[in-house]
């Protein structure tokens, strides 16, 4: 358990620096230009009641799940 | 003297005028709530048919403070695969194991299906409580509790999340932790790994403990794309088998012999790297994920996730969705055991641990109910299949209604300026 903790840290330090460096490439998108980004439908789960519903179904009929988030309760169907 | 006293008098004066002065009642914009009541069915050809619902409410409390309530209630009844072969001898006839935890056998080689035992359901309640706090005017930090309890299953779960924006709002960084304890407790017990089906020794209650870190970045690209990543790291360690999968035992013209209760090991890790993009046609909006997986038991899978959001007329819209996974089968995986090799210590013929593909292709329509309030209704059909083409297929076909309460509106509900 340990052992995967610090290779999961080392893995998160090398992606923060990607992050770092990429997030200088972008170009800024002042907050007067964010209107479409502030539409509901824009949101990265615009549908909460879908995004758990489907969520729940894929973890209790496949063999991975997770990415999205973390926790959220267990569930006996897998 | 008098200048004095009429000094003191306008200072207490002007000091009760202060302190009487009571706060405007916060308007309802001020304070803003967000609210969902969702209704899902969803059947399985011959199989499980599932009934859930689920009731959120996320209320600020102050300019900085915001409180959650998610109450989910489902029914579960049917059958469920239970990796056992079924014989040419059998006559038709499969034990199947409910949820519940009652065995019984149904005969699907008539033209009408019997079953002799009762039909079970299986009801499952879990609560979940929120509470988000901004810690700086950049940082906001989130802690849940999970409660989760079935008649054969119990769930207690915690977790914290902490996200600071960073770069003028265009980039957050997300972290986060939680735990979960769950017991698996089938009635009269847990089976004894490997043994006979037919053996009724049973072991005492099954526990398991989780730990999942994440850790994500979401960055605005432009001013119609966003995009997110995030890995993940589980790890799970106790009781880790299914206490209703069993695995058959054929001999040499591959007709079962024996049925055993399946094995697996008592930890497991996994992974996932996700990436997801929004993007806005400045009326149509795509949504697009991906996600890697691989775990310590060998199973790795891809899945790839397309939602496209065609906007009709006054607010209303059409949501196409198609969604392709595919997973390699675990190391533990074996369709069944040839009569007398030796039995792994660890081995299941569980689907869902096999070459496995899901298909999924769905609509959904949605409509305003005026301008924070909508309703959704979709309907999605999906279908999984043996790469190895052993078990037989699984059709799912599911149907949600959802009413939803928001103030995050979308501007096309009330004539959008042109971009």
């Amino acid at each position: 358990m340990v052992s995967s903790l610090i290779r999961y840290g080392k893995s998160v330090l090398v992606y923060l620096i990607w992050a770092a460096l990429l997030s200088g490439c972008i170009a800024g998108v002042p907050p007067w230009e964010r209107d479409l980004l502030a539409e509901k439908k824009m949101q990265l789960i615009p549908d909460p009641a879908e995004n758990e519903m489907d969520e729940k179904i894929y973890f209790s009929k496949e063999g991975t799940s997770g990415g999205q988030g973390i926790g959220g309760g267990g569930c006996g169907c897998n | 003297m008098n200048g004095k006293k009429s000094i003191r008098n306008a200072l207490a004066v002007a000091a009760c005028t202060v302190l009487s002065q009571t706060p405007a009642p916060a308007s309802a914009d001020e304070f803003p709530w967000k609210a969902d009541l969702s209704t899902l069915y969803y059947t399985e050809k011959d199989r499980v048919t599932v009934s859930e619902s689920i009731a959120s409410l996320r209320r600020e409390i102050g300019s900085d403070e915001a409180f959650g309530l998610k109450v989910t209630f489902d029914t579960i009844s049917g059958a469920s695969a239970n990796g056992a072969i079924f014989g040419a001898n059998a006559g038709g006839v499969q034990t199947v194991t409910s949820p519940s935890g009652a065995s019984r056998t149904i005969n699907i080689g008539g033209s009408s299906r019997i079953d002799p035992l009762t039909e079970f359901t299986d009801t499952h309640i879990a609560a979940q409580f929120a509470f988000e706090k901004a810690l700086w005017r950049t940082l906001t930090a989130r802690a849940e509790g999970n409660l989760g309890f079935e008649n054969d299953y119990d769930s207690y779960g915690a977790g914290g999340l902490l996200s600071g924006d960073l770069n003028h709002r265009l980039t957050t960084l997300t972290g986060g932790l939680s735990f979960n304890n769950d017991t698996v407790k089938p009635i009269g017990g847990t089976p004894v790994a490997l043994n006979r089906v037919s053996d009724p020794t049973r072991l005492g209650l099954g526990e398991k403990r989780t730990i999942d870190l994440l850790f994500g970045v979401s960055q605005v690209i432009s001013r119609t794309t966003i995009t997110q990543v995030n890995v993940t790291h589980g790890m799970t360690d106790g009781y880790l088998t299914d206490p209703y999968k069993i695995i058959s035992v054929v001999d040499t013209a591959g007709e079962p012999v024996d049925n055993l209760f399946e094995s697996r090991p008592a930890s497991r890790s996994r992974n996932t790297l996700f990436w997801r993009t929004a993007h806005h046609f400045t009326e149509d909006v795509i949504h697009f994920a991906y996600r890697y997986a691989w775990d310590d038991w060998g199973i790795r899978s891809h899945t790839a996730d397309l939602r496209y959001r065609y906007e009709l007329a006054r607010g209303h819209y059409l949501q196409a969705h198609l969604r392709y996974y595919t997973q390699s089968a675990s190391d533990i995986y074996r369709f069944s055991l040839a009569e007398g090799e030796p039995i792994p210590l660890f081995v299941s013929a569980d689907y869902r641990l096999g070459n496995l593909i899901t298909q999924t292709a769905g609509l959904k329509y949605g409509l305003p109910l005026g301008k924070k309030m909508e309703f959704s209704v979709r309907a999605e059909y999906l279908q999984q299949t043996d790469a190895d083409d052993r078990f037989p297929k699984v059709d799912v076909l599911l149907v949600q209604a959802t009413l939803s309460y928001s103030d995050l509106v979308d501007y096309a509900l009330w004539s959008r300026p042109p971009p």
